[in-house]
């Protein structure tokens, strides 16, 4: 790593470190800052409803958007890489959809096939998260098994977007015979949601992620010669088919367990990769990997502290946040560099 | 030439393509050998398979039938690292890797030969500011790919192929897009390399004078399909040069390329 990147990295974990810190400080009820320190150091707070705030509230949802963003982030990275596109993103080519219609067919084909669904709250259910991994591995699956007949990366994008389409209409015909308490589940779903996940399911999440992050490192080598293209990295010795299948992987793992859990998270995924490539002026996995994490967890904990309305107890979806900051992101990012396919592996 | 010194040897191999309406062969009954430090240009007309055959080579591409030896070994019992190590490849695809720096790139060539993570040791250093070096990249190893002109481009593939350090490489129409004194500059690179590297260097192209001045030997595709080997001026003398590649707009004039 040359200096310039050192200094990049450590400006990074110093803007990580604060926003993660600012997400569990700030929240709709004031908590003095001493006292916040007190509770997570394990002393005794004054009000014991603070420590019910931040223990059991603010900080999981803190680790939760870290663990989104890192995730989403390298999930949408080794894909571009993957698909030799800088559009490529767990959201473009359908596997968001695809977590989607897992999760809407376990939530509202109760009515259509006439089953009872047991009680559901948002990300209380592991049959949710295995259909909403089921959902995304399928999609991804798809996708790829297109990809072996066609090369060409426009076309796999555009059919990547009919399957996300497909998946939608699907969704809707599943919407249309289902309960209005149901499509009310499914739609709360939708909008996202970092403060939902506690204990064994925050467990569950970080292992999921931090599996498709190590995965994700293991084959950063391979990654490195795929920015050559297949027939290149085929000539270096790498074994296309076993990194096709890590990559898979890899994405539903992580695309399928944060959806599962938090809903879909529009553009983290496709617009860190891009900035962590120009802030890091590299094209090398080794350092775009960590780069990705730490970004992806900074934009994510920003995001959910934009969601919170100042003065208020309400908040913001924070679904529709990352697409309102992350799409203007990505135009100034393609205005700044004039050409993303050149920025891009 | 024994078998032994040969760095490629191809028995009965017939290369095509596999189609849902069955095998639809290119080139049949292949048998070529090639020996190390000779440059050899293959040459042959739109479509005649020129790619399709180092692609086969290469081993991107299954071969119908026959066998392939790459330094004395056959290549069905060569796994695709072990391939790696013995042939590198130069493909027309242009590549598109923005923040990607010709050091980068070079140093990709020795991906074979690095642990898990890609780290470079000492030889791998060395292999590649040597491949640099050769191919007169110096000046340009911090510079992004995109800041670089089709000839640098060229080159840096070669330099990343040469740091592959296999005994073997291939070029598909490495001199494709490029002006005449780029041209030139890359055919004598290549030259030079193969001489002083002892490398069998085997380029497709369409430059019919400028490999018959600059190649060691000549593969050539004739129009019924068979390969013509031979020098240049073999070639020339027996008139197969221009057997293939009059037509009544082009006339081959042996005295035209001179020697």
């Amino acid at each position: 790593m040359t200096r310039t990147g050192a200094i990049t990295f450590t400006v990074m974990i110093i803007t990580l470190a604060l926003s993660a810190m600012l997400d569990v400080v700030i929240g709709s009820v004031k908590i003095p800052f001493a006292e916040i320190f007190t509770i997570l150091t394990g002393g005794q707070a004054q009000n014991p409803g603070w420590e019910t705030i931040i223990l059991d509230f603010r900080v999981p949802k803190a680790i939760t958007a870290l663990l989104a963003g890192s995730g989403l982030a390298v999930s949408g990275l080794v894909m571009q890489t993957l698909f030799r596109n800088p559009l490529a993103g767990p959201f473009v080519l359908g596997i968001s959809s695809g977590a989607s219609l897992g999760v809407a067919s376990m939530l509202l084909a109760g009515s259509v096939l006439g089953l009872a669904i047991t009680e559901w709250s948002m990300g209380g259910s592991w049959s949710l998260v295995l259909a909403a991994t089921l959902g995304a591995g399928g999609v991804l699956l798809l996708v790829l098994l297109i990809s072996i007949r066609v090369r060409d990366g426009m076309s796999l994008l555009i059919i990547g977007l009919m399957i996300g389409s497909l998946s939608a209409a699907l969704v809707s015909v599943l919407q249309y015979y289902s309960e209005a308490q149901e499509i009310q589940a499914f739609l709360i779903w939708t909008f996202g949601n970092l403060g939902g996940v506690h204990g064994q399911e925050l467990t569950v999440l970080a292992v999921a992620v931090l599996i498709g992050l190590g995965g994700a490192l293991i084959i950063s080598k391979s990654l490195n010669a795929l920015l050559l293209g297949p027939t290149y990295a085929l000539s270096l010795g790498v074994n296309i088919g076993k990194t096709r299948i890590i990559i898979l992987l890899v994405t539903s793992i992580i695309a399928g367990s944060i959806t599962a859990f938090c809903g879909p998270l529009a553009f983290i995924g496709i617009a860190v990769p891009h900035l962590s490539r120009v802030l890091l002026k590299t094209a090398d996995h080794r350092l775009l990997i960590p780069g990705c994490v730490l970004l992806g967890a900074t934009i994510m904990t920003l995001c959910d502290l934009a969601s919170q309305i100042p003065g208020s107890s309400q908040t913001l979806p924070i679904n529709a946040i990352t697409s309102l900051i992350g799409a203007p992101a990505v135009i100034a990012i393609l205005i700044k560099s004039r050409n993303l396919s050149r920025s891009f592996a | 030439m024994t078998a032994d010194e040969a760095t490629i040897r191809t028995n009965s191999l017939s290369v095509g393509y596999l189609k849902s309406s069955g095998i639809q062969p290119v080139l049949g009954d292949i048998n070529l050998s090639a020996s190390p430090g000779r440059l050899i240009a293959l040459l042959g007309a739109n479509g005649t398979g020129k790619s399709t055959l180092l692609r086969t080579i290469a081993g991107i591409q299954k071969k119908l039938k026959g066998d392939i030896w790459l330094v004395g070994k056959n290549t069905d019992n060569l796994s695709s690292l072990e391939k790696a190590s013995l042939i590198s490849i130069v493909l027309t695809e242009r590549i598109q890797a923005g923040y990607l720096t010709v050091g980068d790139l070079v140093a990709m060539g020795r991906h074979p030969y690095t642990d898990w993570w890609g780290q470079l040791d000492e030889s791998d250093r060395m292999a590649t500011m040597d491949a640099i070096e050769i191919t007169g990249l110096s000046p340009f190893v911090r510079r992004y790919l995109h800041e670089l002109s089709d000839g640098q481009l060229q080159k840096a593939m070669i330099a990343r192929a040469l740091a592959q350090d296999g005994a073997i490489m291939l070029l598909d129409e490495p001199l494709i897009h490029l002006d005449i004194p780029s041209k030139w500059e890359i055919m004598s690179l290549l030259k030079q390399m193969t001489e002083k590297k002892q490398k069998t260097v085997i380029l497709a192209t369409h430059e019919l004078e400028l490999s018959l001045k600059t190649a060691h030997s000549i593969w050539l595709i004739d129009q019924k399909g068979q390969i013509q080997c031979g020098t240049p001026d073999e070639m020339i003398e027996k008139g197969i040069i221009g057997e293939t590649f009059n037509t009544k707009h082009y006339q081959f004039n042996s005295r035209n390329p001179g020697k």
